[in-house]
């Protein structure tokens, strides 16, 4: 008889050789990732120097000169002012710009073009950094033309690579610098488009911008990162579009949980062209079968269905929830792209969503206790320990199942 | 890596010292190499607090910059002391972006405590793990719910006690020991599962 000491003894052995044998163990390392990290700790290093080359700058250098310009022209207006006895003469209203312009002026020449120089020289002046943030709306503007362009493009591409993409999902400042990241795409690895991008988005935003991004200025690169990256799926740019364009799906778990209203009705309003009859799913308009928007259409329909329910809704649901089941892994959990076996394991989230519909499914006779409920059981044990919206609404239903 | 790479890190493979010399000092190549040493450790430690291998990743990137950042702060003190403070420095990061994700707060009435007392009815020394591939233990371990993982990783791995775990996570000691008991519960379960299959 073995006495609770000696057990807990066994187990701490037992969980140190756990230790033992995992301590050394080296995992695979991302592709590129030292490329990655050179790239950023250059941007690191350079601080903003290194995001000063191409195409904002012709903008900007232009309007470094005309600011220099003004600057000279004031300059020379208050020395000429000075060294004139006719100054008082001169309406105070009427522009001594003007004036100026007109009188041939030797001295605000040469100034003129030391100033200019200097300028371009060095970026970093203060007097670049007062004209850059004062023009900027501007600059907002010339950059931003071009947008549209990038957006087909990218979408042309779409199931291209991951990282190639740099979609309408990024965020806001991100947009000014769509042109330039399509630009250096082609030549440079994609992360350094995206230093390059984070740095010219904020050197060239708004203040608007400016604002939002020292909110998250912490986590900056984080955050780029993984939106980046997330929104190189290419379910989002059309998620996005298809949910009203309002989507806060920039990231993947983090869903809202009206999101299952906003993807339903969309999906809804297009299910002739979005549902697939044979493999009784949704794809949401790139081919792919996204486990998410299932997840949350499926959710949707269970709340439209709690206030009304149809033969058809009943059938819809039990179609897609079926292959849902389907297509669970062995795990408990689900693909990210439903019929992707490679694809990642998706968040906790989605297999909430997931959950939630098919417990709800099982508490109300849409689905077979014998044949589902092992199936649910095995998706919730899988969440394991969660506190978001999504989840809690799983946790209700399942309770009920008991 | 191209084979430039290669070439030269073969040429100077530089020491422990050197490496922490180099990498305060800015150098690339020291840079280079504490990365390319290090990563597969690090990224090991990575999955195994985050569970995914894509935020692994980020953490993994996000931590080589913090490293290189903080080598004022470190001071080396031997072989074996550089790995050693970088694991932890991982390790940190992971745990500020798991409590970030708030991974602990739970809902412990909703678990299933059937298996719980099955565990503590009938405990035993725990199935031979040694004969299992090491992958195949990872994979175990980024499967458990984050939490249970969470406290497994920080006691086994970094050897706190459940009163530190507490603390550091903002759990009660006793949640975070009953999480260690349920961890320790599954592991056993999926290793028996694994022997039974592979005919062991």
């Amino acid at each position: 008889m073995k006495t609770t000491k000696d057990m807990k003894e066994n187990d701490d052995i037992w969980l140190k050789q756990w230790k033992d044998c995992l301590e050394d163990y080296e995992e695979e390392v991302p592709v590129n990732g030292w490329e990655r990290l050179q790239a950023d700790l250059q941007a690191n290093d350079n601080g903003q120097r290194s995001t000063v080359n191409g195409q904002v700058i012709p903008f900007r250098r232009w309007k470094v000169v005309a600011a220099a310009a003004v600057v000279v022209l004031v300059a020379g207006a208050g020395i000429w002012f000075l060294a004139s006895d006719q100054a008082p003469q001169v309406p105070s209203v009427e522009s001594p710009l003007a004036q100026l312009s007109q009188n041939d002026i030797p001295e605000p020449e040469t100034p003129l073009d030391t100033i200019e120089s200097e300028q371009e020289d060095d970026e970093e002046e203060p007097i670049a950094t007062f004209v850059s943030e004062e023009l900027s709306p501007a600059d907002a503007d010339i950059t931003e033309q071009p947008a549209p362009a990038v957006q087909k493009s990218t979408k042309a591409s779409a199931p291209a690579t991951h990282t190639t993409q740099t979609s309408t999902t990024i965020a806001p400042q991100a947009k000014v610098s769509e042109p330039q990241a399509e630009e250096t795409k082609r030549e440079g690895t994609p992360i350094q488009v995206r230093n390059v991008n984070r740095n010219q988005a904020q050197r060239s935003a708004t203040p608007v911008a400016v604002a939002s991004q020292s909110n998250t200025s912490e986590e900056v690169g984080v955050v780029n990162r993984r939106q980046i990256r997330v929104s190189t799926d290419e379910r989002m740019q059309n998620v996005t579009r298809l949910r009203g364009g309002q989507s806060n799906a920039t990231t993947r778990s983090y869903t809202d949980i009206t999101d299952m209203d906003r993807v339903y009705n969309s999906f809804s309003a297009h299910y002739d062209e979005l549902y697939n009859k044979t493999e009784h799913l949704f794809d949401n308009g790139t081919g792919a079968y996204s486990t998410l928007d299932n997840a949350l259409f499926l959710a949707g329909l269970v709340k439209k269905m709690q206030n009304q329910r149809s033969a058809s809704d009943e059938q819809l649901y039990r179609e897609i929830a079926g292959r849902l089941v389907e297509l669970q892994q062995p795990n408990g959990m689900w693909k990210d792209s439903l019929l992707d076996p490679s694809s990642r394991t998706v968040d906790t989230d989605t297999e909430s969503y997931i959950c939630y519909a098919l417990a709800w499914g099982l508490n109300n006779g849409l689905l077979s206790r014998k044949q589902y409920r092992d199936a649910v059981n095995h998706a919730w044990k899988a969440i394991g320990n969660c506190n978001s919206e999504p989840c809690l609404m799983a946790a209700e239903q399942v309770q009920k199942l008991q | 890596m191209d084979l430039r790479g290669v070439r030269r890190l073969e040429k100077q493979t530089l020491t422990e010292q050197e490496l922490v010399e180099g990498c305060r000092r800015g150098d690339d190549v020291a840079r280079r190499q504490l990365y390319e040493r290090y990563a597969g450790k690090m990224m090991a430690i990575c999955m195994r607090y985050m569970g995914n291998r894509e935020e692994a990743e980020d953490l993994l990137h996000d931590g080589y910059i913090k490293l290189y950042g903080s080598f004022d702060k470190f001071d080396w003190q031997g072989e074996g002391t550089l790995p050693a403070w970088m694991a932890r420095v991982m390790a940190n990061l992971a745990l500020q972006r798991l409590r970030k994700n708030d991974v602990m707060s739970q809902t412990v009435e909703l678990e299933n405590t059937a298996e719980l007392r099955d565990d503590v009815d009938r405990p035993d020394e725990g199935p031979d793990i040694e004969t299992i591939p090491k992958k195949v233990l990872m994979q175990f371990i980024e499967e458990l719910p984050p939490g249970y993982r969470t406290v497994f990783n920080m006691h086994v791995f970094e050897g706190k006690n459940h009163i530190e775990i507490g603390k550091e996570l903002g759990i009660n000691n006793k949640s975070s020991a009953s999480q260690l008991v349920r961890a320790r519960a599954i592991l056993k379960e999926r290793v028996n599962e694994w022997r039974r299959q592979n005919g062991l």
